[in-house]
């Protein structure tokens, strides 16, 4: 009951409040604030934003929650044993977490420089490599969706962890007995075992994703050209404009994409959970 | 009857003489004590900074500075603002769009009538207003000057004087390129300075009248004969003519600055505001970047400086409903364009924009030749800042024609669908 009123007051409450700015004229230009429907709406597709940017923030969003769970899901049945190394190893995956977004995105942003070492180390063994990661349309989406991925693996990797660990023992010597390969014992023993892991970590990295903006704004900034504005960076571009009615109608249409993709999601999740 | 009213307007013209009085004798009828809120940028220099604290002795009135973060400045002033939180005084930018943005004469006090306007010779012709004619900012720093920053090395080896025109800029791009130098460096990494080709360039060709004309649909941004799609165009022919580095979407405008410094590119098109970066660049020496960098204005068909003023030491008076802050923050504006001003100047090292105060003497060279540009060119404010909503969203339409998503004829129809925005916005009849 504390939870439910806690999250009322301080998430359910603002947003219903919210809501109703984009649906209104509010700009900086006039005092007035007034309903004018789906003008927003109206506007931000003529304009082209809309469609894209909901195009561009759910095709970041797949990017990095692919990534982020296939590598960490990976690293976390490398580093499942409790042993001295795995827990380094655990540990320095983890400092990315705590890292600020935007340092983050600064720190890559240095690394994927067309001068920068990432392509220093590729000119190892393609002389004269360079290539602009974050400054060329066919890869600065897929580029700052790695580096939201990376920063977030840790956290993840500890959560499949944790699920890996869970798995009762016996399960697994019983499947060794049986003559099984360690390939089978994955996919037919752990894995199935892993299903609230991978609900828990499958929503989080998606819906959260949705919500991208400060490693974009760190490395592109939306560019090139509309390469990257997320919805996020939309509503910023809108807001820096004084349009905060259009800026909100963004906010309105994250919201809207966060409830459409996370409640089916979940619910086709624990669905398979119960399943297996 | 008569004689009753001959008395009340003698009593009213007594009354009104008097208050005239006690504010000009003291510089101030504030008799201290009054708390003004300034909504400041932390990007304020030591000279600005010392501007609060000598109003502060001068007057017995305190000052309670509000920080807003220089990154992102507008976008946090726009939203505290929003809020409906005024300060007494706001350092703000001072060109028209900025301050209709802002509401204008409906949140504004005039300045209009105050001495440093007549004094800023034609500093208000092209800026400080709103749209509605009265002037509401009062600006103390020498404007940004716009033109072309270039490597005299570069220039010299290849036989070529600083280009002051577009047509300039095309023919030495051809010796430029065949000597392997790129003519511009561009920063499409720091998403705004692209803006400064099309902003220059426009402003050169604009007939007088012609953001009215848009304003009442006489003419339109995207228009064949817009002045404003001739300088998107001419950004575009530069960009297509390879006169442009090749890594114009990942170069940040300080490393744009370094290609110059040393030789890698021939030009960089930006304002006088970042000359710390290049004197960074210089290792700080001032001499050695005055015999390394050069200044030039740069227009479409003639040298033409474009000046805008920026929003260090650029103040407004918000109306708040409190007669007597308001009375202070309009004496601190008295404060800083008038008994205080020759202290800023010399504190700033920079050049006044109201008369009566001389040059200082221990300035770079470089920044010597700014103001020869700003002194010997013909000098144009910016057309965005008299439009609605200031072609705000045009960096980000760069950054699309640059990626070859659109073309100068796209960016510039995009532009006008956000004006029509923003007009529809303020309530413009007509839209």
């Amino acid at each position: 009951m504390p939870a439910i009123v806690l999250v009322g007051i301080f998430f359910v409450v603002p947003q219903i409040l919210n809501f109703r700015f984009a649906f209104s004229n509010w700009t900086t230009f006039s005092p007035e604030i007034r309903w004018n429907g789906l003008d927003n709406f109206v506007s931000l597709i003529d304009q082209g934003f809309l469609l894209r940017g909901i195009g561009v923030t759910l095709t970041y969003a797949v990017i990095a929650m692919a990534v982020q769970n296939v590598v960490s899901l990976s690293l976390a049945y490398s580093l499942k044993d409790s042993t001295r190394i795995n827990g380094f190893f655990r540990s320095l995956f983890f400092v990315p977490v705590l890292l600020s977004p935007l340092a983050a995105g600064y720190i890559w942003r240095g690394v994927l420089a067309p001068n920068g070492p990432l392509n220093d180390f590729i000119g190892i063994f393609v002389p004269g490599f360079n290539w602009a990661w974050l400054g060329e349309l066919s890869t600065a989406l897929a580029s700052v969706a790695f580096i939201d991925a990376w920063k977030w693996i840790g956290l993840s990797t500890l959560v499949y962890i944790a699920g890996i660990n869970a798995v009762p023992r016996e399960l697994i010597e019983a499947s060794i007995i049986d003559g099984t390969s360690a390939w089978q014992r994955f996919w037919k023993v752990t894995f199935p075992m892993l299903a609230p892991a991978f609900t828990f970590n499958l929503v989080v990295t998606l819906v959260g994703a949705f919500s991208a903006y400060d490693v974009i704004a760190a490395t592109t900034g939306g560019g090139p050209g509309d390469s990257t504005r997320s919805l996020n960076i939309l509503l910023r571009m809108q807001w820096g404009q004084g349009n905060f009615g259009t800026g909100s109608a963004l906010g309105f249409t994250i919201t809207v994409l966060v409830i459409l993709v996370a409640i089916p999601l979940v619910w086709v999740l624990r669905r398979r959970e119960a399943k297996l | 009857m008569k004689h009753g009213k001959i008395v009340g307007v003698s009593l009213v013209a007594i009354v009104a003489a008097g208050s005239l009085a006690s504010c000009s004798t003291d510089g101030g009828s504030s008799s201290g004590g009054i708390e003004l809120t300034v909504w400041h940028n932390t990007a304020d220099t030591d000279a600005v900074l010392s501007i609060y604290e000598d109003y502060e002795k001068a007057t017995g009135n305190t000052i309670n500075l509000v920080d807003i973060t220089s990154d992102g400045f507008e976008e946090a002033t726009l939203t505290k603002w929003a809020t409906g939180d005024r300060p007494d005084i706001l350092e703000y930018h001072g060109f028209t769009a900025g301050i209709d943005q802002l509401g204008g004469g409906q949140n504004f006090i005039s300045l209009e009538g105050m001495p440093f306007i007549e004094a800023s010779g034609g500093l208000y012709d092209v800026a400080g207003r709103g749209s509605d004619g009265n002037v509401y900012a009062a600006i103390t720093s020498f404007p940004e000057v716009w033109g072309l920053f270039y490597n005299k090395q570069v220039l010299a080896d290849n036989g070529l004087e600083p280009a002051t025109t577009q047509a300039e800029l095309v023919e030495q791009c051809k010796v430029l390129s065949a000597a392997g130098i790129p003519t511009i460096a561009e920063s499409g990494g720091s998403s705004w300075p692209p803006q400064a080709i099309p902003l220059m360039e426009s402003a050169s060709l604009a007939p007088a009248g012609w953001s009215q004309d848009v304003l009442d649909k006489k003419t339109t941004i995207d228009a064949d004969d817009s002045p404003m799609l001739a300088g998107i165009q001419a950004f575009e022919d530069l960009l297509d003519d390879g006169c442009m580095n090749e890594d114009i979407t990942t170069t940040t405008f300080e490393a744009a600055v370094s290609k110059v410094y040393t030789g890698e590119a021939a030009y960089q098109p930006l304002h006088s505001n970042i000359i710390n970066v290049y004197v960074d660049a210089a290792g700080g020496d001032n001499e050695l970047l005055g015999q390394t960098v050069g200044f030039s204005a740069l227009g479409a068909d003639e040298p033409t400086v474009a000046v805008n003023p920026g929003p260090i030491g650029t103040f407004l008076v918000p109306k708040t409903g409190d007669s007597a802050k308001e009375e202070a923050a309009k004496e601190f504006i008295e404060f800083v364009t008038g008994e205080h001003y020759a202290t800023y100047v010399k504190d700033s090292g920079t050049f006044p924009v109201i008369e009566g105060v001389d040059d200082p003497t221990d300035v770079s060279p470089l920044l010597l030749e700014v103001k020869a540009a700003y002194d010997s060119g013909k000098q144009v404010g910016f057309i965005n800042g008299n439009v609605p909503g200031g072609m705000q969203g045009q960096a980000a339409l760069l950054s699309e024609l640059i990626a070859g998503q659109k073309s100068a004829k796209d960016v510039a129809s995009a532009l006008q669908s956000q004006l029509a925005t923003a007009a529809k916005a303020q309530g413009l009849s007509g839209w």
